[in-house]
């Protein structure tokens, strides 16, 4: 018994990185590596398996972009790790994060400043400004433009709030992050995704069947 | 009470829980495979090439053994490659997905149209299984059981006459399904004996007469004695595998003489238990979409002691898993048959 009887190098890995958040196939701008979040302790770990040349400075990079994507610090004195900059633990927000870090053009600058996003339904576009409000920092969303159902649109983005990043409802157009604190940076990289949840679900959907063998995906099957 | 055995080497352990003997614990097994985009990575191996190599095909499959702990080798990954050396229309994807015949485009309509090609053993994508077996028994010896696979008539039918004309045909000529089966039964022997010869110890043999598509009487009536005819066709001991809900045709399966059924998760161990009646040893059926791929090792652990505590003789993934599994429930499969035993005595 090879792993029962001694480690693997495997098991030895899994064991140092802990338990795997995001796992992303195919990293579109390093020779197509899996590329992993993973979290012990409280650390955050980008790790690949890939023996590759360059795979460190690609991780390098991905943990750098993740710093601008969320609201994360770096560990010092490494080229890999993340902490969280509270003891708030947003699953998916990590996971959007980490998947935007990996498959975005590392050329690309990424958006600073106000926090907007078009809607993709109205010709709308939301903002999103915080405030603390009763000892709370509460996020309001707001829509510029002209369309007849403004205020159900910014009502469906702060449910993609609450979806997303388990944000607590404050008001119809307003909410707060689950321990009433500040993620500026959480709050931009969500907007996109909670203004339009449906479709976000499909593509969730569609990328959870890639890679799955089943009667559905080998065509065996009535649905 | 169980006599006590001996430690046994993973081949000891499968071979002897497939035959029916005492075993030192329940193997995991892998009927169909556990490729999974980071042990591509680890051993620079990625999909599609991994099923078209065999050199790489073996470095990918050997890692069941040496990286996760698992009992046996399985390194035929997908369901294509039988089907691809006949002429197929074959997609095959990218590392992150299973490559696919297309039967929107079917190569035959009629079991006239069977023809096996003369070459068919030398097509790459059939004999990078047959070299990938040889190249892992040379490294491995008895060490480990190497598990090959070879479709069944059922399957190969779906790919080269699609899957809708193929239905159809069952009802409108039963006479004329029997003998295209019989002629693609053909293939399922011709293969699996190339990869008894190349040194497998164990076959699998899907046929995917899957409760989706086709009833517990569908299974008596077309395929149950063209398995038991498979069953004395090739010598090595045989896991039947078939997707979906089964135990509606378990008892039929448990008659076909096989040594194995691998089983999906959408049936209850202790049902099939019940269902097979011990006539036939059962592998399975640790939960795929939702257990394995997107929940964690507690979760893993739960279905293994579910499926050992329901007798199941075998423990494995209910099928392929999927490609983004991730490494920490694999691994905890192993751990956890091992800590069951070590509370419940052996198996």
């Amino acid at each position: 018994m090879p792993s029962l009887a001694h480690e693997s190098r495997v098991v030895k890995r899994v064991k140092q990185l802990g338990h795997c958040i995001e796992l992303v196939s195919l990293d579109p701008h390093f020779n197509e590596v899996s590329v992993g979040l993973f979290i012990k302790n409280g650390v955050l770990t980008i790790s690949s398996f890939s023996i590759l040349d360059g795979i460190e400075d690609r991780i390098e990079q991905i943990r750098d972009r993740c710093v601008l994507l969320g609201d994360v610090t770096t560990v010092e004195r490494t080229t890999d790790q993340l902490q969280l900059i509270s003891d708030l633990y947003l699953d998916r927000a990590l996971r959007f994060m980490f998947i935007a870090a990996v498959e975005k053009d590392p050329s690309t600058e990424l958006p600073s400043g106000r926090i907007t996003a078009p809607d993709t339904k109205t010709k709308l576009t939301f903002v999103l400004e915080g405030a603390m409000e009763d000892g709370k920092y509460v996020y309001t969303v707001s829509a510029e433009g002209q369309a007849e159902r403004a205020e159900m649109r910014v009502r469906a983005v702060v449910g993609g709030f609450i979806r997303y990043s388990d944000c607590e409802r404050v008001d119809k157009n307003k909410f707060s992050f689950p321990d009433g604190k500040q993620y500026d940076n959480f709050a931009r990289l969500i907007l996109p995704l909670a203004r339009n949840v449906s479709a976000v679900e499909a593509q969730l959907e569609q990328d959870e069947m890639a890679g799955q063998m089943n009667t559905q995906t080998l065509g065996f099957s009535q649905s | 009470m169980s006599p006590v055995v001996e430690k046994m080497t993973s081949r000891e352990r499968v071979m002897a829980a497939l035959a029916g003997e005492p075993v030192d614990r329940p193997p995991v097994c892998t009927p169909t495979n556990v490729a999974t985009v980071e042990l591509m990575d680890l051993v620079e191996a990625p999909f599609p090439d991994a099923n078209r190599d065999g050199e790489m095909n073996a470095r990918l499959a050997a890692t069941a053994y040496t990286d996760l702990g698992f009992d046996t080798i399985a390194p035929y990954f997908s369901i294509i490659q039988e089907s691809s050396a006949l002429g197929c229309d074959m997609q095959w994807e990218q590392k992150d997905n299973w490559p696919t015949v297309r039967m929107s485009n079917p190569i035959w309509k009629t079991a006239a149209d069977v023809k096996i090609p003369t070459d068919f053993l030398e097509h790459t994508d059939t004999k990078t299984i047959t070299d990938s077996i040889k190249i892992l028994k040379q490294e491995f010896g008895d060490e480990v059981a190497v598990v090959g696979k070879t479709m069944g008539p059922w399957t190969l039918a779906y790919h080269v006459f699609g899957v809708e004309p193929f239905l159809l045909g069952t009802v409108d000529d039963p006479g004329e399904t029997m003998k295209a089966l019989n002629a693609l039964k053909e293939i399922t022997i011709l293969y699996g004996q190339a990869q008894i010869d190349a040194g497998a110890d164990v076959l699998t043999l899907p046929d995917h007469a899957t409760g989706d598509l086709v009833s517990s009487e569908y299974y008596r009536r077309f395929l149950m004695e063209l398995h038991q005819e498979l069953e004395e066709a090739l010598p090595v001991p045989i896991i039947l595998h078939i997707c979906g809900a089964t135990t509606d045709r378990m008892p039929y399966i448990a008659e076909t003489g096989m040594a194995a059924f691998h089983f999906d998760s959408k049936n209850d161990p202790v049902e099939a238990m019940a269902a097979v009646d011990g006539k036939i040893r059962l592998v399975g059926n640790i939960n795929n979409p939702t257990t394995l791929y997107a929940r964690g090792p507690e979760e893993v652990r739960a279905e293994v002691n579910a499926a050992l505590n329901a007798g199941v003789q075998l423990i494995a993934p209910e099928c392929a898993i999927p490609l983004k599994t991730k490494l920490e429930n694999l691994l905890e499969i192993p751990v956890a048959i091992e800590d069951w035993v070590a509370e419940h005595g052996k198996n």
